[in-house]
């Protein structure tokens, strides 16, 4: 396992961290293909890192990209990843803000953007499913359905935080059948 | 509201789940339902920004942070994403193998399915705020289907809606 430069370190981080659009899984497949083909983590730590990034909080990828540079250089090693990872998305995603402010009102990109809008609340859902679709395994179908059906009606009444911790708690105490 | 709760509130978001997509409910009682300074509407901008542009889809934070108080906010929004990640390597490191155990996954397991629910409810007003013609609500079950169904990249389907939405528009105004 070798010690690569802090620069080296954050232009992978910021090359392949800010070229992949959408899962997070990608960045987190090509990042690891990266780190253990340069020699700086093997791949049985990445996954392990990446098996502790999911159950971690806060999101999956990022958890990955600190863990691994830390791994690899220690704090300054993770802080330079984070931020190599994270800034030029964030200005993006900034510019593309400002974009919409300018936009929405203009005779052909309004109407663009509307639709767009629309195309998020079919991505939200999508999202949800996501979720869900790894879960409804034979033997799991039925507790899965509980949970997602008593979130949906609870939600009425309960906060969101308070929600995911009753379904934790019901996660703890009703547990998926194993295989 | 002050930077600092903004920034609060946000990181409550981030740091209480497991992925961009569940933080958005908590966001949306946060600050669209509770404080008012974001409406459905721009939540859903941000959303949509945030799945144009690379990075995790966390990262829609970042404008919700503009949206809410500019730059600075964007700012604020930026550090409440990236703060848990910082505080996982220590999780990981301290409490990492009892993560692995069945009891504890189970748990967390049960706060994601749940979290599924939350995140179709935060859609409907989403829905109700940009969602007004048969052709949007059509766009929005196309999303779902190609989303959920072919895994078509969301940003790929983002572009579609908004060639779609242009070309609705050069049309009606003919």
């Amino acid at each position: 396992v070798t010690r690569p430069s802090l620069a080296k370190l954050a232009s992978l981080y910021c090359r392949i961290g800010n070229s992949t659009f959408g899962s997070g899984m990608t960045t987190v497949v090509l990042l690891s293909e990266a780190v253990t083909r340069r020699g700086w983590l093997t791949q049985p730590q990445c996954d392990l890192f990446y098996a502790l990034a999911r159950v971690v909080p806060g999101t999956n990828v990022l958890a990955f990209v600190a863990a691994t540079a830390h791994a690899i250089r220690s704090w300054t090693g993770a802080v330079a990843a984070v931020i190599a990872y994270t800034i030029p998305a964030s200005a993006i995603v900034v510019a593309l803000t400002l974009a919409y402010g300018q936009w929405r009102d203009h005779p052909v990109g309004g109407p663009a953007i509307a639709a767009a809008m629309s195309s998020i609340v079919g991505i939200i859902v999508a999202a949800g499913w996501l979720l869900v679709v790894p879960r409804l395994r034979p033997g799991s179908r039925i507790r899965t359905g509980t949970f997602v059906a008593a979130a949906l009606i609870v939600s009425v009444w309960l906060p969101p935080l308070a929600v995911l911790a009753l379904g934790g708690a019901a996660g703890y105490f009703w547990r998926e059948r194993q295989p | 509201m002050s930077l600092f709760t903004l920034y609060l509130v946000m990181l409550k978001a981030t740091v209480t789940t497991l992925n961009g997509p569940m933080s958005l409910p908590i966001l949306r009682d946060e600050l669209v339902v509770k404080r008012r300074v974001l409406t459905d509407a721009q939540l859903a901008a941000a959303v949509a920004t945030a799945q144009s542009a690379p990075g995790p889809m966390g990262i829609y934070v970042v404008s919700v942070g503009y949206f809410a108080a500019g730059i600075p906010g964007a700012a604020a929004g930026w550090l409440a994403l990236v703060t848990p990640a910082f505080l996982a390597i220590p999780l990981m490191n301290a409490i990492g193998a009892r993560l692995r155990h069945p009891r504890a996954r189970s748990f967390l397991d049960g706060a994601v399915v749940a979290s599924a629910g939350l995140i179709v409810v935060s859609a409907i007003p989403l829905a109700r705020a940009s969602v007004h013609t048969p052709f949007r609500a059509s766009i929005a079950l196309g999303a779902f289907a190609a989303v959920a169904l072919t895994r078509v990249p969301s940003v790929a389907v983002i572009a579609a809606a908004l060639a779609l939405g242009a070309a609705e528009a050069l049309l009606l105004g003919r």
